[in-house]
Formats: structure tokens, sequence, C-alpha cells
């Protein structure tokens, strides 16, 4: 019988987000295995379960959705696949959307990253003038660090959309981001653009796959 | 929680901190009894691996009336946030405070994790010493293979259970419950605590000095006990087993399964204290060992199953519980693993069998390089036997082979050494595409054990040893690791010491030691500092006794008979072998009954 493959959606909140993503696989595998799944493996002296998830969440990052995309011995309702694995995972970490057959790789496959940040900000006009000042230019450039390297970066190419919006003492920002080759943005480095850096209170993400 | 995460975002591994694996067990507060903190004075990585922790996890959660959640020492990040913010430290499970449940239980298995007591005390606003706590605060409780010489840290521990805890647990259970319903002071509880075989309540005896040395413990009350025995569970077989263990989310030390196949060991190894103090030898039978696979694997996931005991071919049928394993898990990706193998070739055909298709590398823990010390300690491998299953091992293409061996052993002498160093040689000539490591403890002299008055070698000597081993076996295919003399050193204090201890651990402890267990962490200068300040000779600890000098826990029985070690030494000395015990077969008399 021909293997079928799943693409799966899931969330994870409060402290499950601070599930670091080797932990993740490991987590991912031992709840697929508990539920009877007729998972396949692959090949050779350490055969492990074939599940791949996409870009790595940082730890301490809440996700609305994180996909991840199983490879099964054989074809099986979709919606009976996401119901046994949810009934091994925590409510704080619950699979909601399951697609068959996806058209390639979970990398290939993601558009961008959407992400909310909760920052207090001090000094808010000057807050204000650095996000207009970003919406204005053409390019902004920002220093990451990627692995053992200092990056210069133009966030202007990665960010196609911002919002924000004022809660009590709070803003919070909008970000919509896209993929370029292979590299995204973390939502952390959007702050890089404030001369008085606003305190980041809480990051969520959102992972878009290409329609 | 918002306050939790505001924390943990500042600290290093958060995951530790979580709580929310696969099985654990949260209950209602309003619906039970009693309330346990069940603690493991390190880090949630090495806690977790624990199965006797397991165990009593399971233990106590098994019973309505009860509740039992989590709660491991803090690493340095976290400790000092809790510190700094007043926070008091929490259970994993509600993350409620520590001191709001009824007791809190230690489970100690090594001794260089005291402190990690006084941490977790200190941290849950509980005062460190036993003296300073009233009924308020909840019972501190302690188990464990250490507390057969729970002297160094009996002032802070106020219920001490020696030995093995399925069936007792529910007697002290009990007994505290009723208790509690009266509200009257803890003598009370005391009083009918000290009537449950393997309690010791420290506080109730005092220690004598003579000349800054142990002389004696005396019981302060007509009804305290002079003698405690260890408590031992004779039908291994229906001892509650937790096969819907905890699955952590971290990566931790021993990342799978455990099966306890046997407890105790029939080898008489003369330096072990897990061969003394877990006798008699007990297993669990086939058909049980099947099924607990089978539910550990189906409530957990594990990729791999460990099936412990202290010497694996010792289990009778072990050929048999393996094939009838391997047909059960055919086709469902489970490795099984087999520690504590000797150095024989039956222990070839065990590990082919779960080895199967990959050759990984075989561990044997040989502890000395010549046949001469191996008599002294009983471990009884003749070199022949060895090197035969050396060249089975390598024509089946094992090529990785990994020896232990202990450094300081009694009798030992340089001499040993160079011994230990052809011995390597000769291994290499015998396979030259072999890759070898070698790892040397150091031999610490453990109590309730026939080695229990030897000394603990000085650090020049184990030094010198140490050079002869890294200068002689400096090659591309041979790795050496030595274990770290001052840590070893603070092992063999404590694990020889009296009460005195208590006080420097917490003057140590007051001066930030912290994770003694951790070379990175180890500061052997506070306690030399400490020591020196006291004007106590560390010395006392380390040295080698008469037989009839008075020890610390004479007044704890493991069930071996003093005169047992005594001739096990005799017979040390002169090399004599000890054979198996095989009850029925060949009987020592070391004290211990097999059947109650």
């Amino acid at each position: 019988m021909d293997k079928i493959v799943y693409r799966l959606a899931f969330y994870k909140k409060r402290l499950l987000k601070y599930i670091s993503s080797i932990d993740m696989l490991n987590f991912m595998n031992r709840a697929v295995r508990r539920s009877g799944l007729p998972v396949a493996y692959s090949q050779g002296y350490n055969p492990r379960p074939l599940i791949s998830l996409g870009l790595p969440c940082p730890v301490g990052i809440e996700s609305k959705k994180e996909w991840l995309d199983i490879t099964l011995k054989y074809y099986i309702e979709k919606e009976e696949v996401l119901n046994k694995w949810n009934k091994e995972l925590p409510e704080d970490l619950q699979f909601f959307e399951v697609l068959e057959s996806p058209k390639s790789s979970l990398i290939k496959d993601t558009y961008g990253i959407n992400y909310e940040l909760e920052v207090f900000v001090a000094n808010e006009s000057s807050f204000l003038e650095d996000i207009e000042r970003f919406k204005n230019n053409d390019k902004v450039y920002i220093l990451v660090r990627r692995g053992e390297k200092i990056k210069e970066i133009d966030l202007k190419r990665y960010i196609y959309d911002i919002k924000i919006e004022k809660r009590d003492n709070r803003y919070n920002i909008e970000l919509k981001t896209k993929k370029i080759e292979d590299s995204i943005i973390r939502g952390e480095e959007f702050l890089e653009i404030f001369s008085y850096k606003p305190l980041l209170i809480n990051q969520v993400r959102e992972v878009i796959l290409n329609v | 929680m918002r306050d939790l995460e505001l924390i943990l975002d500042k600290v290093e591994k958060p995951s530790r901190y979580i709580g929310n694996e696969h099985n654990i067990i949260i209950k209602d507060w309003n619906k039970v009894k009693l309330k346990v903190a069940l603690a493991f004075p390190d880090l949630y990585e090495i806690g977790m691996s624990h199965l006797g922790f397991q165990i009593i996890y399971f233990l106590l959660n098994n019973r309505e009336d009860t509740l039992c959640e989590r709660v491991f020492a803090p690493y340095i990040d976290l400790e000092n946030l809790l510190r700094d913010r007043k926070i008091p430290l929490f259970s994993l499970e509600t993350k409620k405070p520590i001191k709001s449940f009824d007791w809190l239980a230690f489970s100690l298995s090594y001794e260089l994790t005291y402190s990690g007591i006084l941490t977790i005390l200190n941290l849950s606003h509980i005062p460190i010493f036993s003296r300073d706590r009233d009924e308020s605060y909840p019972l501190i409780i302690a188990g464990g293979p250490t507390v057969l010489n729970s002297e160094p840290i009996a002032d802070f521990i106020d219920v001490i259970f020696i030995g093995e805890a399925e069936e007792a647990i529910n007697e002290i259970i009990n007994v505290y419950l009723e208790w509690k319903e009266t509200k009257e002071n803890k003598t009370q509880l005391f009083k009918e605590l000290v009537k449950i075989e393997g309690v010791y309540i420290p506080s109730l005896y005092k220690p004598i000095y003579e000349k800054d040395k142990f002389k004696e413990i005396i019981p302060l009350y007509p009804w305290v006990p002079p003698k405690i025995s260890r408590r031992i569970v004779y039908d291994l077989e229906k001892a509650p087993f937790p096969t819907r263990p905890i699955v952590p989310i971290q990566q931790v030390a021993h990342d799978r399964g455990s099966i306890e196949i046997m407890r105790g060991c029939q080898r008489s190894c003369r330096f072990c204290f897990a061969g003394y103090i877990y006798r008699p030898k007990r297993y669990r039978s086939i058909d049980t060992i099947r099924k607990y696979a089978k539910e550990i694997f189906e409530n957990t996931g594990y990729e791999e199953i460990s099936l412990l005991s202290l010497s694996t071919n010792d289990y009778p049928n072990i050929e048999k519980l393996l094939d009838l394993l391997n047909e059960d898990f055919e086709g469902k990706h489970v490795n099984f693993t087999l520690p504590s193998l000797r150095a024989d070739k039956f222990s070839l055909e065990l590990a082919e069998k779960v080895e199967k298709n990959k050759k990984s590398s075989l561990t044997f823990a040989i502890e000395a390089g010549t046949e001469r010390l191996r008599k002294v300690i009983n471990k009884n491998l003749k070199e022949e036997e060895f090197f035969k299953t050396l060249d089975v091992a390598f024509s089946k293409g094992w090529n990785n082979i990994k020896l232990y061996f202990m450094l300081g052993l009694p009798t030992e002498t340089d001499e040993d050494i160079y011994e230990t160093v052809n011995l390597v040689e000769k291994i290499i000539r015998l396979n030259r595409r072999s890759k070898i490591h070698l790892s040397f403890s150091i031999f610490v002299p453990k109590p309730h054990t026939s080695f229990q008055w030897e000394k603990f070698e000085d650090r020049e000597i184990i030094e010198r040893r140490k050079n002869i081993l890294r200068k002689a076996l400096k090659r591309k295919n041979i790795s050496i690791d030595f274990h770290d003399y001052s840590m070893s050193y603070l092992e063999a204090i404590f694990s020889r010491g009296d009460r005195r201890l208590s006080n420097i651990l917490n003057l140590a402890w007051q001066m930030g030691s912290r994770f003694e267990s951790w070379t990175e962490f180890l500061r052997i200068d506070i306690w030399e500092k400490i020591f020196n300040n006291l004007n106590i000779n560390p010395k006392w600890y380390t040295e080698k006794k008469n037989i009839d000098d008075p020890l610390p826990w004479d007044h704890i029985s493991c069930g071996v008979r003093k005169n047992y070690l005594i001739k096990e030494r005799e017979k040390a000395y002169k090399c004599e072998e000890t054979p198996p015990c095989e009850w029925g077969l060949f009987c020592d008399f070391c004290g211990v009954s097999h059947y109650g």
C-alpha cells in the first residue's frame, strides 16, 4: 500500500511555549507512537518516525499555528489522524487542522510568519515616530545574528504589512513577514528599528503556508 | 501563571519547570487528606532519570486520599530569581508553594545532592533545621539508599525511612493521618511512627563525641528504639510498579522506560554499596516483565526500555526473557538495553539479542586491572576468561570496548596500575582496529560494606597513578577519563560522615556551595575552609578505621551482620573469593533472609 503524507497544524501556548525545537520532535514522536497511528519509519540502523517540523519555533514563543508533516503507512481518515494524536497531547498543544498530500516540503511551502508583539513603551512619541519612519522608508537595515555571524539585513524586504494598536499602557504590533531564500526574521528583531527600544512582553507567531 | 512566565523567560532551559508531561497526575486539593511534595535535590533531568523517584510518585498517587506533586532543585539562575523576587518555590504539577503541602519528601540517592535539600527548604521559606520547625510547617521526610547512613543530614530531616517503601509507605501515611485528626504535637506523631519498622527519627537520638571522634548515639527517651532495621519487600512480584511513568518533555539523563527486573545482587562484590543494601536477590517473573513492557510502551511511546538490575546475567532465564520480548515487540521499533553485563561470553549472546544488526559498544565494569586485586574485591573474573570474551566480541564486530575501573582500592599498589597498562596493551594487540574507552573512578569506602573500614586514598597517590596511566596509554585509539578527585573526596566524607556534617553542610551552602556533583560547580575550597575554621579534621572521615571503632551508622541495620562484614574483609586481605549467594545451594549466612 502507498504511504500517505498528512500535514497538520497545531497551536502551542502558555507553558508549552518553552519546549525547544529539538525536544518537540521527540515529544511528537512519542505521542504518535502512543496513539497507535501507523506511522512510517525511516530506513537504516536507527529508524525514526517520519515526522518533520517546519521552521523551528524559538523557546518561549507562543504559536497560533505551527505545521508538521507525518507519513503514515496506509490511508486513514484525516480527522481520525487528528483526533487520535490529540488524545496523547496536553491541552495547551493540540492539532486543529489537517490536510492530505501536501505539495512539497514544509519549509518550501512556507510563505512567511505573522507576529504579534505586545510591548511596553516608555517614550510614546518617539515610538510612533520610529514606526512612521519605518513605514515611509524604502529600506531599513538592521543587524541580526545568524548562527555565529552578524548579518545586515533590510527589514523592509521581509515585512509586507504592519499594524499597531494601543491597549491600555501597551502597544500591540502586528507584523506580516515573508520568507526570503529560506530565511526569516524573528519577531523581536523588529524592535531594532526603535531608538528607545520598547520592552517586549509577549510574542505570538503564526506560520503561513503558500496558498 | 503570567508571573511564572516572566521568570521563566529569563532562565536557561525553562522546560525544566513547566510540568505538563504525559502521565502527570493532577488531583483536586480539596478531595485528598494528604498532600506530598516529592523532591529530588538535583536538577530535573537528573531526578527524572531515577526509577526510585517515579516509584514513590506512583505509590503516593496510587492512594485515593493522597496527592503527590514534584519539585526539583532549581538551577542557579532560577534560584537567584526566586530569592530576589521573594517567590516561593513551587511544585511542577499545580505550581503551588511547597510550604502548602503536608509533607516534603526527599528522594536521596547520592551524597553530593545534599546541598539541594537546603536549597529546596530555603526557597520554600521553610527553616532548614528540624529543631526550628513547629507543626505549622510541612513534615520533612527522606528516603533512598544514602540514608543507610543518614547522620550527615540528620539535623534537617524530621523522619527518615530506611529501606524499601512499597509496603511501609501506607503504614506511615495511616499513622500520620490519624495523628493529624488529633491535632497533637509532633512528639505524639513520632511516638507512633517509631513503631513502624524502618522509621528513624534523628531528633530522638543524641550523638556523643569523644576527643573529636564519634563515640556513640543514644536514644533520648525509653520509647525510642535503639536500633533501626531496613525494611525489605520480600515479594517483588507483588510489589506495585509504575507502568505509566511520567514522560519528560525535555531530554533527561536516562531518556527511556525502565523495568526493575531484579532487586539485589548475589555477587558480593566487597566494595559495592548496592550489593549489600539491596539483599536478598529477588526478581520479577518473565510474564510480569512482558506485561510491564507492553504497558510501558503503550503508555509512554518510549523507543527504549531498560531492563534494570545489578547483574543482568544472573536473571534466571534471561535469554528466554529477551527472546520473548523481541517477539512481543517485533516491528514496534523498541530497543531493550541491559546494564551491568559481566565480562563473559554469555554477555555477548545477550548483547547480540538486544543489538540485533547494529553493534555499538560493549561495556564491562572489570573494576581492577589485575586478577589479584579482583580477588580482593571479589569481582571474580579470570583474565583468561576475559580475553576469550574479547576474542569473540572482536570476531563478531564489536570494536568499541568500554572498561570501567576503580583507583585506590584496598591493597592497590603502583604495580597493579602498571599491570592495568599491560592489560590494555594486550587488548590493543588482540585487535588493532579496536577503540578502547577507559573510565576510572575512585574507590569510596561505603557504610554497610566489607570495606566500610578502609581508607579513602590520598590525593597524591591517586594523582600519581592517574599520571602513570595517562602517560603509558597515550594512543589514538584509547580514550581515558578520570573521576574528579575532590568530588570523590567529598563523597567519601559524607558517605561515612557523622551528624557534625549537618552544620558543615549548612555553612558550605551559606557560602554558596551548590550542585557538588557537577564538576563545573564543585568548590572544594569552601569545604576545606570550613573544616579549618571549625577545627574539625576531615581525615577522621577518610582514614582507615579499626574494626572496633564506633561507626555513625551502627544503629542502622541493613540486615547484614557486622561479623559477616569482618569475615569478608579478612577474606579480601587473603585474596579469597566468596562464591555467589544461591539460596538453598550456597549460603554464607550474611544475616539477610530470603523469605522475611
